[in-house]
């Protein structure tokens, strides 16, 4: 690094000036932090006195400098090599829930060509092969999808998603790990998993008084009480009714979800 | 030394108070606004630096900063800087500064690109979410948590991009309890995506882009349509002579001449009758085709250009 102490230099290239550098100007910061040439010649534009900065002069002053400064420096360089690494790879936080919910997004009532979905993939997110290649054999070892050959029989040319709607119940689940957190229909006691069972063959009458639920989740869980009733306020699978407070509403679209989440927890866990 | 207590705000986002802050002790949560909600974006702890872009560029703070326990924190404020430059050799501010802007540079350029490159999710998000609905309308929410799964994009990044596209009068935002977007033509999303996905994979312009003399023969066609046009076995039909005279009133001119129909009746976009390959073109009577299909390839012939010039320029003006 040099700093002009006094005078004048001129950044050129090919004998065409490119610009002045004036007294007080320091140069050459970016060649020394990221170890590449200097982007132009320099030439005294007038007679100059430079100050060379080599390491053991800014080791000095960084060694007198407060340590908050030291810091500073050291957290800018920090983010500036994460940044530039992070210009070149993908934003999302995990290459499997992303490749997940894109598919359960791609999904269509037939099966999806391996290497043109792969393809769009890798395109949408700037995912490498390798890290998309490794989401794949995740997805079918839990057994979320499965490959056929082509109908010229070349192998693995086709993608079938067994049940694309578990795909969006995977990525929550995944979610919930990667947070430390508990998937909330896994983390259902044995008792609340079969009130939920019984609730799931529920067809007809979907809103009744609280302890009219309880009685007839009573009916398959003698042990069932009051407290299941709130956890499953709580967990948005019954709605209270704002004209009627006393009532509670069967959210079936939300126990259709906790059903297929414990139908398929072996799965979604990845427990072989 | 600035002590704090469990639940404390350091700073909060947007706040313009040009200090920096080392962590000496404890955990803070970084906490950003997202419409109305308040999100969690992680943590810092001992020997974190923040407010770096506050102190050095003025810059509010980006997100709140919250104790999570009792922490401790060194406060430096431009005069503390200062003090302590003047310490210094002269030059060693200009290192600093030239360091904490290049890192700046860094992170503006990164998030551009990051909305650039999420515009294939976002349109392809988008394409999905307006098929299960009616009127071309669909929540926002949903649709931002399924980009930021899938492509990582942030939730306001997401708003600007969306905002650069409504700037290309392609669709609408409509706030609310729950903010929507409209598109003004329901396929446009698919078609938009479908083509970049070709330019990406073909690396040539794919067949949908027209010329401008192309064009000017589907615009009329759209024009003649409306006023003279009749649906007959699912297509729109219209006479060669109200065709002419649309075109003629539209682009006195240019020449309604066979050459310029050549591709578009190629490509099956416009049809006539008789067959256009085995009569000669002034004893064409009509020309005919699907007019919602014409009017989204006129759409996308004006958009797609656009989303390589005017889209950086559209979210920087939302």
């Amino acid at each position: 690094m040099l700093y002009v102490e006094e005078g004048l230099l001129e950044a050129f290239d090919d004998n065409q000036i490119l610009k002045s550098i004036p007294q007080g100007s320091l140069i050459g910061v970016t060649s020394v932090m990221d170890g590449t040439p200097f982007a132009y010649h320099i030439r005294a534009g007038k007679d100059s006195t430079l100050v060379k900065i080599d390491q053991k002069g800014l080791g000095a002053v960084l060694k007198a400098a407060p340590a908050w400064m030291l810091a500073t420096i050291n957290s800018i360089v920090k983010d500036t090599q994460q940044l530039k690494q992070a210009a070149a790879q993908p934003n999302y936080k995990s290459s499997l829930e992303s490749f997940a919910k894109f598919l359960a997004l791609r999904a269509e009532n037939k099966p999806l060509d391996t290497a043109q979905v792969i393809k769009e993939y890798m395109w949408q997110c700037r995912a490498s092969k390798d890290e998309t290649a490794k989401s794949l054999k995740e997805l079918i070892r839990r057994q979320f999808i499965k490959l056929k050959p082509g109908a010229n029989g070349k192998p693995n040319a086709q993608m079938l998603l067994v049940k694309p709607k578990l795909f969006h119940i995977l990525v929550d689940y995944l979610r919930a790990e990667r947070h430390g957190e508990t998937y909330p229909p896994f983390g259902l006691s044995p008792r609340e998993r079969s009130c939920l069972e019984f609730l799931g063959l529920e067809d007809s009458l979907f809103t009744r008084t609280r302890a009219d639920w309880l009685k007839y989740l009573q009916l398959a869980t003698p042990k069932a009480d009051i407290i299941v009733i709130i956890r499953f306020v709580e967990l948005g699978i019954f709605s209270e009714l704002p004209e009627d407070p006393g009532k509670l509403f069967l959210e079936t679209e939300m126990l259709d979800r906790y059903l297929s989440a414990l139908h398929a927890e072996h799965n979604i866990r990845g427990l072989s | 030394m600035k002590k704090l207590h469990s639940r404390d705000i350091l700073f909060k986002e947007g706040s313009e108070i040009q200090k920096l802050f080392v962590v000496h002790k404890g955990e803070l949560l970084i906490q950003k606004k997202e419409g109305s909600k308040l999100r969690n974006e992680g943590t810092v702890g001992p020997r974190s630096v923040v407010g770096i872009e506050a102190l050095f560029h003025k810059e509010p703070y980006p997100y709140t900063l919250r104790a999570m326990e009792n922490v401790d924190v060194e406060e430096v404020s431009k005069e503390d800087l200062q003090a302590a430059t003047e310490k210094l050799p002269v030059w060693f501010p200009q290192i600093l500064s030239i360091l904490a802007k290049r890192k700046q540079i860094l992170k503006e350029n990164k998030a551009r690109l990051d909305k650039i490159h999420a515009l294939p999710t976002l349109l392809f998000l988008c394409a999905r979410y307006i098929r299960h609905v009616k009127k071309d309308t669909f929540d926002l929410e949903p649709m931002i948590d399924d980009l930021r799964v899938v492509n990582g994009l942030g939730y306001n990044e997401t708003f600007e991009l969306l905002r650069g596209l409504c700037g290309l009068g392609v669709a609408e935002l409509l706030p609310g309890e729950n903010t929507q977007i409209h598109f003004y033509r329901k396929n446009l999303p698919a078609l938009l995506y479908r083509t970049l996905f070709l330019r990406m994979t073909n690396k040539n312009l794919p067949q949908s882009l027209l010329s401008a003399t192309e064009q000017t023969i589907l615009t009329a066609f759209i024009s003649a349509a409306k006023t003279k046009g009749f649906e007959k076995q699912g297509s729109t039909f219209v006479t060669a002579k109200d065709f002419e005279a649309a075109y003629k009133r539209l682009f006195p001119a240019l020449g309604f001449k066979r050459r310029v129909f050549e591709n578009l009746i190629h490509c099956g976009y416009l049809y006539s009758s008789p067959n256009f390959a085995t009569i000669d073109f002034s004893k064409i009577e009509y020309f005919y085709g699907e007019l919602e299909a014409v009017k989204d390839l006129v759409e996308l012939n004006r958009v797609y250009p656009l989303l390589d010039k005017r889209l950086l320029e559209a979210m920087n003006r939302a």
